[in-house]
């Protein structure tokens, strides 16, 4: 290949590149109105080199946190509450991602059954499980010194039992 | 101004960067597979892998492969994530850097692919760090690779081009990153940093001290969005220097009050990789050494003698090429010098005074005069100090805290000040 047509490949590559780079950039969800097979193969290789990255973290606004407690009984009676946690801040930051994801309505039954049945298998004295699902409410500054505090708010609340979750 | 790679050693950066916040990344995660990467762990496959587009590779893909082979889940799980890491290492030690950089790639999207659930921004910025060690000529440098070809492969249009692409993604990352806060209403009241600080999952420290000053937490939020929507602007300017530190500040900041030390470091990575050389390259132009841009007939410059950083300070100065004539002046020994040059003691109290052909300068502007009459004094800090006085304005900034850490000096050292000395007959 000759140089020159190397050069002009590689910069109008490049241009392609950072234009799908651009197109996915900010929160805006441009991609609705690009036509749908066009707008799927920028998507593949968007996910592939990086360039379908929606810029928008903490943009524009910051999401609260939703934690989960699990209330497990035992056969004896005895009952314990748990939280998915660790000693590690980077494992803590992704379980709190994993965590928000109860916010989509279309994750949210499945996500529960499988939460359900992980603290069933890891707890095999357990015989049911409760979820306590919270979602934490920042007041905004000028609220806080008002006085008013943070405080967890319940947002959803499941069940299950050993036999209608059976361990893997 | 648009491309200055002089060698490959940015795509180097890069290349380090990456695979070193990869292997951090591997250290973490390694020990909590079960929870956050098995079929059996808290998100299923079948439903994490929903939410990927059916042509990205996944784990349960991979497992369907093995299963023949004997292989559970859970082994072929352990397997991708041991490639990962190993692909990871050689990428670091540049070895086999092109297919290092692939297999760490691919295994790279498997992981978080499978695992959306739990990827948030370090794994996209690790799949366009990765996705351009794959395309860039990264390994010409500093590797494994390098040292292994006995004649070294000049940077050639490459090192160029992926540097130049590696500055207009920034520049995309943060005007859409600026934009999309702009829009948003609690970056301008501070409540979006308040809001980060106070949730657990990102809590250093409690936040509550801060609401006895909620114009600070307020202009960290306004900072954050003007430091993001003019970066894209200033980094082609002369301000290049000054917004680049600005975000990498920024992104200092994120790591230590938010606690997000990887997601920093491959910001911090991609900043070094795309515009270090060229910063590096423009600070040692502003330590180098120079000659005087102007000569003199005379230079006078009368000091505190007591005061070792003053004293220092007059003594490195190489003022010989400058004038025909130069006189250094210490007042605290000398005791007619202040009569007959007409100095008035309050000058010499904080600073020194140079008189260059009969003009006066006091303070921050005799700081400024002496960085433009002498070379580039040979000790280090004198050295920055008169780089950064070069500049009128920055020396009128920087000289209050001149002045403080003399006075701090001399305090500590209990050394009187001018006023306070004894007066010799």
């Amino acid at each position: 290949m000759k140089p020159e047509t190397r050069r002009l490949l590689l910069c109008w590559g490049a241009a392609a590149h950072l234009l799908v780079a651009l197109v996915y950039s900010t929160h805006l969800q441009v991609e609705h109105f690009i036509p749908a097979g066009l707008e799927k193969a920028m998507r593949i290789y968007g996910n592939y080199s990086g360039a379908h990255t929606h810029f928008n973290f903490f943009a524009p606004m910051v999401v609260s946190q939703v934690r989960v407690q699990f209330r497990l009984g035992a056969g004896d009676r005895t009952l314990r509450t748990v939280e998915v946690a660790s000693d590690s801040s980077e494992v803590n930051q992704r379980l709190a991602m994993m965590f928000n994801f109860y916010l989509r309505p279309n994750a949210r039954l499945a996500l529960v059954e499988a939460w359900a049945r992980h603290q069933l298998d890891v707890n095999p004295d357990a015989e049911w499980v409760q979820l306590r699902v919270e979602m934490l409410d920042i007041p905004t500054l000028e609220e806080l010194r008002a006085g008013k505090k943070a405080a967890w708010v319940e947002i959803g609340r499941h069940g299950a039992t050993r036999v209608s979750a059976p361990v893997r | 101004m648009l491309s200055e790679a002089a060698s490959c050693k940015p795509l180097a950066i890069l290349r380090i960067g990456t695979a070193a916040i990869l292997l951090a990344q591997g250290a973490y995660l390694w020990g909590y597979r079960d929870v956050l990467l098995y079929d059996q762990g808290l998100v299923p496959w079948e439903l994490g892998e929903s939410f990927i587009d059916a042509l990205m590779p996944r784990l349960s893909g991979i497992v369907a492969v093995l299963a023949p082979l004997g292989i559970s889940s859970q082994v072929a799980t352990g397997l991708v994530v041991a490639v990962h890491l190993i692909a990871a290492l050689a990428l670091l030690l540049g070895f086999a850097t092109r297919p290092s950089a692939v297999v760490a790639w691919l295994t790279h999207l498997v992981l978080i692919g499978t695992g959306v659930a739990y990827t948030y921004g370090l794994g996209k910025m690790l799949v366009i760090a990765l996705f351009y060690c794959v395309v860039m000529p990264v390994g010409r440098e500093w590797s494994f690779d390098a040292s292994r070809r006995r004649v070294s492969t000049p940077p050639g249009e490459d090192a160029s081009l992926s540097v130049l692409v590696l500055r207009l993604h920034l520049c995309i990352i943060y005007g859409a990153a600026g934009f999309s806060k702009a829009v948003g209403e609690q970056w301008w009241t501070g409540d979006a940093v308040w809001r980060a600080l106070s949730l657990p999952q990102f809590r250093q420290f409690d936040p509550a001290p801060l609401l006895q000053w909620p114009l600070l937490v307020q202009a960290a939020a306004i900072g954050a969005i003007a430091v993001q929507l003019v970066f894209p602007l200033l980094v082609w300017t002369r301000y290049r220097v000054a917004i680049v530190i600005a975000a990498e500040l920024l992104h200092l900041g994120i790591a230590i009050f938010l606690g997000l030390w990887l997601f920093s470091g491959i910001m911090i990575v991609l900043n070094a990789a795309a515009f270090g050389e060229s910063v590096w390259r423009t600070v040692a132009g502003w330590l180098a050494p120079r000659a005087p841009s102007r000569h003199f007939g005379k230079v006078v410059v009368v000091y505190d003698g007591g005061c070792p950083f003053c004293s220092d300070y007059v003594r490195y100065q190489e003022l010989r090429a400058a004038a025909e004539t130069v006189e250094l002046v210490d007042a605290r020994t000398d005791a007619g010098a202040l009569a007959r040059y007409e100095i008035d003691p309050i000058d010499l109290e904080d600073g020194m005074v140079v008189i260059v052909d009969g003009a006066y300068h006091r303070g921050d502007a005799a700081v400024h005069q002496l960085s433009h009459l002498s070379r580039t004094p040979r000790n280090w800090w004198i050295a920055v100090v008169a780089a950064l006085s070069r500049s009128a304005l920055v020396s009128r900034v920087l000289y209050p805290f001149l002045k403080l850490g003399r006075r701090l000096a001399l305090a500590i050292l209990r050394i009187p000040r001018f006023s306070q000395r004894e007066q010799r007959s």
